[in-house]
């Protein structure tokens, strides 16, 4: 079952890791600002196709060595679990340490060539984007947050009913596997931890709505139409994880009220569910920035370009401008949003729910 | 509307923004009765301190062109409640004064000023296609 869970996530990663230099902007190649005037620079196609390739190969070399020892050798728990983990992290090594080596090449190549030195660098802003911005309003993050509550409510008015040990951590089977002694904290851990998921949710999406919508000075309306979808998408997504969480952990915790709601792998199912919800949720987000991602058939002539930002990002990967308000901007390499680590807001709206998370996770576990 | 900032001109970002939206009322991009962004979302698109945007529009409002609302932020205000004053008039008359100079010291003549405004006049009220 492990391995079976395991190997669907690896090559979901897997495939997501080769595609990535074809999902990211175009004008963005490991993580170098590349002006639309270069776009079409032959070198950055063969890089790209290279990235993939290799990649590609080690990945599924390292399935492949993976899942032979596994059959050989049959390996305990634990050292089974210890393999699948170095080969998921190895598999992200090639492709980091591919990753590296291009954006120094890239870098080189574009102090070299001089790329964007005489283009007028501008920043287009559309006055009528905000309200046609489709972010789903905060009150369907509050729901599960309601439902929170109430479960916390319920298990105090139910304590005397929980069994003397409470689980707080389940198996990949579905069945609880770790306990506690029995507490009015330890009984509610659970709905903490998920009250802190909630409201993270609730924050990311938040703070998203409040960052910047990018608009490329020479495809306005195009990219337009791609940050308004980009949002949107995000927006669901998070409250899709909002949601399946809510009812995962609620089951769970009712299932400490009335333990026989676990007896048997009942709760397998919904493991599953969950899991094939979540990363379905999120194939389908980076199916749709593949659509509305703007392609070039050719190098742009135009007398500017969009602000060039890579002073901001540290090896293209980590975001930090103190003059920019924004908490989340997309990523440059890869799908999906990061922090502006210089914003301290981004500090209250993320870090801070995490390490409470943390503390109760600490505490409870 | 569209409007383009370049951060790294010689002309202060808010004076690029307040520029930007009183050529779009005069293009007729906007219109009387539209609401901008707030002060908070514009100054994240534009990646610049919530200051200079509040800079921008409080400038505007001073010139008569907006009127900033606390709850539904700043709308801009119809031809009516923006009824063109003498004072308003001698203002304008000032910030030209040093441009016409500047011809004058050139060599220009007043015919070939008064052409480019007309001309200036006239873009403005064409409408923008295509573009």
């Amino acid at each position: 079952m492990l391995l079976a869970i395991f190997t669907i996530s690896y090559i979901v990663t897997l495939v997501m890791q080769v595609f990535v230099p074809y999902l990211v902007r175009e004008t963005i190649v490991f993580g170098v600002t590349v002006p639309e005037q270069n776009i079409k620079h032959p070198i950055l196609g063969l890089m790209k196709k290279r990235y993939a390739q290799i990649v590609g190969i080690s990945g599924v070399v390292l399935l492949v060595i993976l899942l032979v020892i596994n059959w050989i050798a049959k390996p305990s728990e634990i050292t089974q679990g210890i393999l699948l983990l170095s080969v998921l992290y190895g598999m992200l090594a090639v492709s980091l340490v591919l990753y590296w080596l291009n954006h120094q090449k890239i870098t080189k190549l574009k102090k070299k060539e001089q790329w964007g030195i005489n283009i007028k660098q501008v920043r287009a802003v559309d006055l009528t984007a905000r309200s046609r911005d489709e972010i789903l309003p905060w009150p369907f993050y509050v729901v599960p947050i309601g439902v929170t509550v109430f479960l916390m409510i319920f298990t105090v008015l139910h304590y005397e009913q929980i069994p003397n040990n409470v689980a707080v951590h389940w198996g990949p089977n579905g069945e609880a596997d770790a306990w506690q002694e029995k507490s009015y904290f330890t009984a509610i851990s659970l709905p903490l931890v998920m009250l802190m998921m909630q409201c993270m949710m609730w924050g990311i999406v938040d703070s998203v709505k409040r960052s910047a919508i990018r608009l490329s000075v020479n495809r306005q309306e195009e990219s337009l139409e791609d940050q308004l979808k980009t949002r949107k998408y995000m927006s669901w997504h998070m409250m899709l994880i909002s949601y399946a969480l809510t009812v995962l952990l609620s089951v769970l915790q009712l299932s400490n009220i009335y333990p026989s709601l676990a007896e048997g792998g009942n709760l397998l199912p919904m493991f599953i569910v969950f899991l094939v919800l979540v990363l379905g949720s999120l194939l389908f987000y980076v199916w749709k920035k593949r659509q509305l991602r703007l392609s070039y058939v050719d190098n742009v002539v135009s007398e500017v370009m969009d602000v060039d930002e890579d002073r901001y990002w540290k090896g293209g990967l980590i975001y930090m401008n103190a003059q920019d308000p924004s908490v989340f901007v997309e990523k440059r390499f890869g799908v999906g949003w990061t922090m502006n680590l210089a914003n301290p807001r981004a500090y209250i709206v993320i870090v801070l729910p995490f390490v409470i998370l943390l503390l109760i996770s600490i505490f409870s576990l | 509307m569209i409007i383009q900032i370049e951060p790294q001109s010689d002309v202060p970002i808010y004076e690029q923004v307040s520029r930007q939206i009183i050529e779009g009322i005069a293009r007729g991009d906007m219109k009387p009765g539209d609401t901008l962004p707030s002060v908070r979302n514009l100054a994240a698109d534009l990646c610049v301190n919530m200051h200079t945007v509040n800079k921008s529009y409080h400038e505007l409002e001073a010139k008569g062109i907006l009127t900033i609302r606390a709850k539904s932020g700043a709308i801009i205000r119809s031809v009516e409640e923006r009824a063109l004053t003498s004072e308003q008039l001698q203002q304008i008359e000032k910030n030209l004064k040093p441009l016409v100079a500047e011809g004058m010291v050139l060599g220009a003549s007043v015919d070939q000023i008064e052409l480019m405004m007309k001309k200036v006049f006239a873009d403005l009220q064409m409408p923008v296609e295509g573009v």
